[in-house]
């Protein structure tokens, strides 16, 4: 286990509460893995066999695109914070990665197999239960990133929401050129609104 | 609630008894009309409810407006997965699309029920994380649409 390891799960916000024995033990047996720049990842599909954390360097979230079919898929997410988690379908059925991660400058990741957090998780069931939430709280932050963005697409094309980070607080928004703190977005949002959809269909 | 219902539901399926038993002990089911408030956005999310009959929208609050995002009508779709992670606020609200009969659960009965056996605790969360996850999946294809064509169904039968 080096230093960087043990700080890089220490500080990571998605270990952010757990006891420090977990994470010493996780540091024990996790490997970090380098990439070049534009250096897959991971597909949508794979089957999932590690949670990844960004060690350094940056990595874009994609999903649906199609071999084959000239299509690129829609770009989720870039990630640049150290500690972000990445892969997190590693840990639910069916053990697939649902989105393609592709680097976009030279990365480092932090690789924790599923075999070890399982393992880990079976040991120690409160580690188990503190994952288990923390993986909770990765996706809900997702889902509600992505259904923002589905919102903002109802604007006629004036607005684009570019949702950067798990968190709902730090979420910025881009509305045409302009980077806007939310709520301001939100405030835009209902300028640009001819026709908001509103909760009656 | 009858133990025989809630065991029915396929979030339950193939969990312990005694679990069961308690929940069920806990478990109040729930007739709310069309246009009935489930729960709302950033209340302290006290209980999960799960669909048995009908269909539900999600709200998503943006400034002041009530935004709909999706429509759930699967039965024994999970409400409510905010009860079981920091800060325990719910990020959205549901509202009955018609006539909706629910299961509720105070989420204090989950958390007594994690307390006593984190084995348990694990099973559950797991499901609700790829309950969510599929919702997930869900919205990220309606991006694939192109607008206009984004249908907030989530839960066909």
């Amino acid at each position: 286990m080096t230093a960087e390891t043990f700080e890089l799960l220490a500080d990571s916000p998605f270990f952010e509460g757990f006891d420090r024995s977990y994470v010493t033990e996780l540091a024990g047996h996790a490997r970090m893995v380098a990439f070049e720049a534009g250096e897959r990842v991971f597909a949508e599909g794979e089957l999932a066999t590690a949670l990844f954390l960004l060690a350094s360097g940056a990595v874009e979230l994609s999903f649906g695109a199609q071999a084959g079919q000239n299509s690129p898929g829609v770009a989720v997410q870039t990630l640049t914070h150290a500690g972000h988690p990445i892969g997190w379908s590693a840990m639910l059925e069916p053990y697939a990665y649902r989105a393609t991660a592709t680097t976009l400058e030279a990365t480092r990741l932090l690789a924790l197999d599923r075999d070890l957090l399982e393992r880990q998780a079976k040991a120690r069931p409160r580690f188990g239960v503190a994952l288990m939430r923390a993986i909770l709280g990765v996706v809900g932050d997702r889902l509600r990133a992505t259904r923002l963005r589905l919102v903002a697409r109802r604007y006629d094309d004036v607005v684009v929401a570019i949702l950067r980070g798990s968190s709902w607080r730090r979420t910025r928004c881009a509305v045409g050129r302009r980077m806007i703190a939310w709520p301001a977005a939100a405030r835009t949002l209902r300028t640009h609104c001819d026709s908001p959809a509103k909760a009656t269909r | 609630m009858e133990l025989a219902s809630l065991a029915g539901l396929s979030f339950f399926q193939g969990m312990p008894q005694w679990a069961l038993v308690r929940l069920a002990e806990a478990a109040a089911e729930e007739q709310l009309p069309a246009g009935g408030m489930v729960l709302r956005q950033a209340d302290r999310a006290g209980a999960v409810h799960f669909l048995l009959v009908g269909s539900v929208q999600i709200l998503l609050r943006v400034s002041e407006e009530d935004l709909l995002v999706a429509v759930l009508r699967r039965p024994g779709e999970l409400l409510g997965w905010s009860a079981f992670r920091a800060p325990y606020r719910y990020t959205a609200s549901v509202r009955c699309e018609e006539p909706t009969r629910l299961v509720r659960v105070p989420a204090s009965v989950f958390e007594e029920l994690f307390e006593r056996d984190p084995a348990f605790a694990y099973q559950v969360l797991q499901r609700v994380a790829a309950s969510v996850a599929n919702r997930l999946e869900h919205a990220r294809e309606r991006l694939r649409l192109p607008p206009g064509q984004a249908l907030p169904d989530e839960g066909a039968p």
